[in-house]
């Protein structure tokens, strides 16, 4: 109990003390509801255009930046956040930006969020929270970058409810502890409820929980990789897969639960990998599950609970994998490989088909 | 006629009632408010924790970011020929818009009355002013 107090006492004066020596960051208010947190020291100098219309941010290393001056809300000086944080709060939506400098632009219209990153040399991180029932977040960029969902409900009225716009590997972590919602539009022209143009990586303890109303429920353009994790997702529903990939999926661990879906559970389609690495543990269009539990429940005719356009692997890699399908209708099957493909299931991995 | 004429006038009016401010900054600090003019600010600069605003006539403002509440952009008064050139400034030059002399001193010297748009030089500095 002693060793508790005398912790907590240390960590208040560590926090205190780097609450102290935090650099001073500029934080330009935008009207929009975004802030650009800039640290002073980066800062050369502002200037401002002879008709006050812009001011011209000088900063001791790289191009400078400009601003419309009557898009400037205030400024004031405080601490920066370490990532781009993004906070949803019904109709609106605010974003807090320490990489102006380093060339990311946030913008946020409603509750709908932009967030354009033309760094390419250093990975960021995105922090969602906070909760919409008509918003979006949107993610432009060419370099990896992760994402994380803490706590955050996304419902987006027009398209997806999470768009990422980067053909890179882009990491999705569900805070530990979390619920996480996305929910898209119905009729939208949309592929997913959660889309990613490249390869995406779903990490961590939290849950997500995807409504796909118009398409698939997550949908990447390129391979989706859950890690060896204890966290769960939950596809609620879907018109088309509960998750559709291209190149491969891999599973390594979380908890897949995927019910009213109109396609299939899990599909991996073949892509032109066109300057990708062929890799050869993970064929294009292959399917490998080497970890996790899966409960998978497809009804429409023809439609699997987990397709391949190659492979389907099911090993225990990384540890037992525990999958249960349901698999109802007219010329529907639990599992299907390519037509060149193979199912191969290691003993030990846990299998139930229609049980 | 009388309406359109009407109309017009106060158009114009409302135009000149407005010429008479300009943007600028507006800063409440602890120590209460200070406005400067953007077309009296030559750069903005960070040292020590503090923002040093560098005038246009030499002149500079330091104030520590700590003492500092809000910035905002508003309407400020116009700037004076005095917050242009500096308060010491000599060879002062006051032209009208069409570049003829109407005014050469220094300051503290006696100037005419001037209303309108006039060019002021000294040493560097050359701004455009409007007195009212």
């Amino acid at each position: 109990m002693k060793m508790k107090r005398v912790l907590s006492v240390v960590m208040m004066v560590v926090g205190f003390v780097a609450t102290s020596f935090a650099q001073k960051a500029l934080l330009l208010k935008m009207n929009d509801g975004v802030t650009n947190a800039v640290l002073t020291t980066a800062i050369n100098e502002i200037t401002f255009s002879e008709d006050g219309a812009t001011m011209i941010i000088m900063p001791v290393e790289g191009d400078e930046i400009t601003l419309k001056t009557a898009n400037i809300l205030d400024m004031t000086y405080g601490v920066a956040p370490a990532n781009i944080m993004v906070k949803y709060d019904g109709e609106k939506a605010t974003v807090e930006n320490p990489y102006l400098l380093n060339g990311v632009y946030a913008s946020v219209k409603g509750a709908n969020v932009t967030v354009t990153n033309d760094n390419v040399t250093t990975e960021y991180i995105t922090e969602l929270t906070g909760s919409t029932d008509n918003g979006s977040f949107t993610y432009n960029g060419s370099y990896k970058n992760t994402i994380v969902l803490n706590g955050v409900s996304i419902t987006n009225t027009k398209g997806a409810a999470i768009d990422i716009e980067c053909g890179k590997r882009v990491a999705m972590e569900l805070k530990k502890g979390t619920v996480n919602t996305l929910v898209d539009a119905e009729g939208g022209k949309q592929k997913a409820a959660l889309y990613c143009k490249g390869h995406l990586e779903i990490d961590k303890t939290g849950t997500l929980n995807v409504t796909g109303n118009t398409g698939h429920a997550i949908s990447a353009k390129e391979y989706i990789q859950l890690k060896n994790s204890k966290g769960t997702i939950n596809v609620l529903g879907a018109k088309k897969d509960g998750i559709h990939c291209g190149q491969y999926f891999l599973g390594n661990g979380f908890t897949v639960n995927i019910d009213n879906v109109l396609g299939d559970g899990i599909q991996a389609e073949a892509q032109v990998l066109g300057d990708e690495p062929y890799e050869e543990d993970n064929p294009n269009g292959s399917m490998t599950i080497q970890g996790g539990t899966y409960n998978i429940k497809v009804t429409g005719d023809g439609m699997m609970g987990l397709k391949a356009d190659a492979d389907v692997v099911i090993n225990c890699e990384k540890s037992t994998p525990n999958i249960t399908i349901s698999a109802t209708g007219v010329g529907s099957e639990g599992i299907k490989a390519g037509a060149d493909g193979k199912i191969t299931i290691a003993e030990g991995a846990v299998v139930k088909i229609n049980e | 006629m009388k309406k359109i004429v009407l109309c017009v006038g106060m158009m114009l009016f409302t135009a000149m009632a407005f010429a008479d401010d300009e943007k600028g900054l507006v800063i409440d600090t602890n120590a209460g408010k200070q406005e400067i003019a953007l077309s009296n600010i030559q750069s903005i600069k960070y040292q020590n924790e503090t923002m040093v605003i560098n005038l246009r006539n030499g002149e500079k403002t330091t104030i520590a970011l700590d003492d500092v509440k809000i910035i905002t952009f508003g309407m400020v008064s116009p700037t004076t020929i005095r917050e242009i050139v500096g308060s010491n400034a000599k060879n002062v030059t006051i032209t009208d818009i069409q570049g003829r002399s109407v005014w050469k001193g220094k300051m503290g010297d006696e100037m005419p009355s001037l209303r309108g748009l006039y060019v002021v030089e000294s040493g560097n500095v050359k701004q455009k002013v409007l007195i009212k």
